[in-house]
């Protein structure tokens, strides 16, 4: 079977919504991120960046573009993301998704440490941990770029996904942002 | 007296006033992710700081800027052999791209100060004309180059390069000044029509929206032209956009060459 192989970088925000002190541990307590990626997310936004408008630093009009609803008929938001315990899931429904990932079902698992302290490492930031799948014979790789804990209100979950050429170049990056349902 | 005293005291200093080197380009204009690039330096009547001729020696450029140093520096006692300028004359003297240095190429002067992922931060390129010991040198100086511009148009389309499974946007600017067709200014609703260069008669339209700087409309090439994407001959899309009310009333027309995705 075709194996295709998807980079997908993925960083995950926490939104403080106030000031109020962090209930979720106490100084040293070890968070399990797995817990805290499970659920169901669904695309909010997707910003379109010109990766050579971007290298020459061209006006921002002219780098990154709101598709979200750019294309008649086919909203970006109709996209969900199923995170379980080991599991999981994506549905495409009308979205452009289905150029960028498949809609099935799999397993998924930490290809590295899947703890982070809060207080040693600052809300965690750990470039080189990633969680490895396989949607319907494709694997995908979902690559924590940077990890500050989802623990807030308003959870939200960034992931970045650059469309080669059949040169391996990179020629565009899609940003999505996810909010959990 | 006065007038004599200040006269014998700054004599030294005007005596020793360094002449820089002009520099010109091959081509005259680059820019830093330009390729192949020259850059001159003549040397006639230059000298180092300290008034020095500087023709005919042996060169090493040190050169620096503000997204990083060159490559070629090393350290300032020990300056590689890749920073010797090429001498074709006793005064005339060149940088030829690509640069070798060890196992290293450097095709440009972004990838030369370690910028190629972002060549348009590098905003300034400072340099200066030494010798191998570093016993002489000249004042620190600056090389030109053409930063990037964004250049204006009739329509485009975003991104610049796209692939047959991306969001194209077709976009087309009314209040372009030089607008090939006056006309289209006074239309009130403007429809995109897209065409595949290998079969018009798969032509699509498609009524754009005014984001308040463009009309635009967006499709994805591989879902618009399904068939043939499938075909594999998906590749390059002819398209203009006309006065929904009147459509012999049309913009410019270009072209998009799509390329094929590997992922």
């Amino acid at each position: 079977m075709k194996t295709i192989t998807y980079s997908l970088l993925l960083s995950i925000a926490l939104i403080f919504t106030n000031c109020s002190p962090d209930n979720e541990g106490t100084h040293g307590t070890i968070v399990d991120r797995s817990e805290q990626l499970t659920g169901t997310w669904s695309i909010e936004t997707v910003s379109q960046i010109d990766l050579d408008a971007e290298k020459k630093g061209f006006p921002d009009f002219a780098t990154r573009v709101d598709i979200t609803n750019a294309i008649s008929g086919m909203p970006f938001t109709d996209f969900t993301l199923q995170i379980g315990d080991g599991t999981l899931s994506t549905t495409v429904g009308n979205s452009p998704m289905s150029y960028v990932i498949s809609e099935g079902t799999g397993t998924w698992t930490w290809n590295s440490d899947d703890t982070v302290n809060l207080v040693n490492q600052q809300l965690g930031i750990n470039a080189s941990s990633g969680i490895e799948t396989i949607i319907n014979g494709n694997t995908v790789l979902f690559l924590i770029k940077t990890y500050a804990g989802i623990t807030g209100d308003n959870q939200k979950l960034s992931l970045n996904y650059e469309r080669l050429d059949a040169s391996g170049n990179a020629v565009t990056r899609y940003e999505y942002i996810l909010a959990k349902q | 007296m006065k007038k004599l005293l200040l006269t014998i005291l700054f004599l030294p200093t005007l005596l020793v006033q360094a002449q820089n080197p002009v520099i010109t380009g091959n081509p005259a204009s680059y820019t830093v992710i330009d390729e192949n690039i020259e850059i001159l330096f003549n040397v006639a009547g230059a000298t180092d700081r300290d008034g020095k001729s500087l023709e005919g020696k042996d060169l090493y450029i040190w050169s620096f800027s503000n997204a990083g140093d060159s490559k070629t520096n090393g350290e300032w006692t020990n300056i590689k052999s890749s920073a010797k300028l090429e001498k074709l004359s006793d005064t005339e003297y060149r940088i030829k791209f690509p640069i070798t240095d060890g196992v290293n190429t450097y095709r440009t002067l972004a990838e030369l100060y370690g910028a190629e992922a972002a060549p348009g931060s590098i905003t300034s390129i400072g340099y200066l004309l030494r010798n191998q010991a570093g016993t002489f040198q000249t004042n620190d100086l600056t090389i030109p180059f053409a930063p990037f511009k964004f250049i204006e148009k009739e329509v485009r389309t975003f991104p610049s390069q796209a692939t047959t499974k991306d969001v194209v946007t077709f976009r087309f600017n009314k209040n372009f000044p030089e607008i090939s067709n006056p006309a289209m200014i006074g239309a009130q609703n403007i429809t995109l029509h897209i065409e595949p260069e290998v079969d018009a008669l798969l032509a699509i339209e498609i009524e754009t929206r005014f984001n308040g700087q463009y009309y635009e409309a967006a499709i994805i090439p591989a879902q618009s032209f399904q068939g043939l994407f499938d075909a594999g001959t998906l590749s390059t899309l002819k398209y203009h956009f006309f006065d929904t009310d009147n459509p012999t009333i049309q913009s410019t027309e270009e072209e998009i060459v799509l390329r094929q995705a590997a992922n």
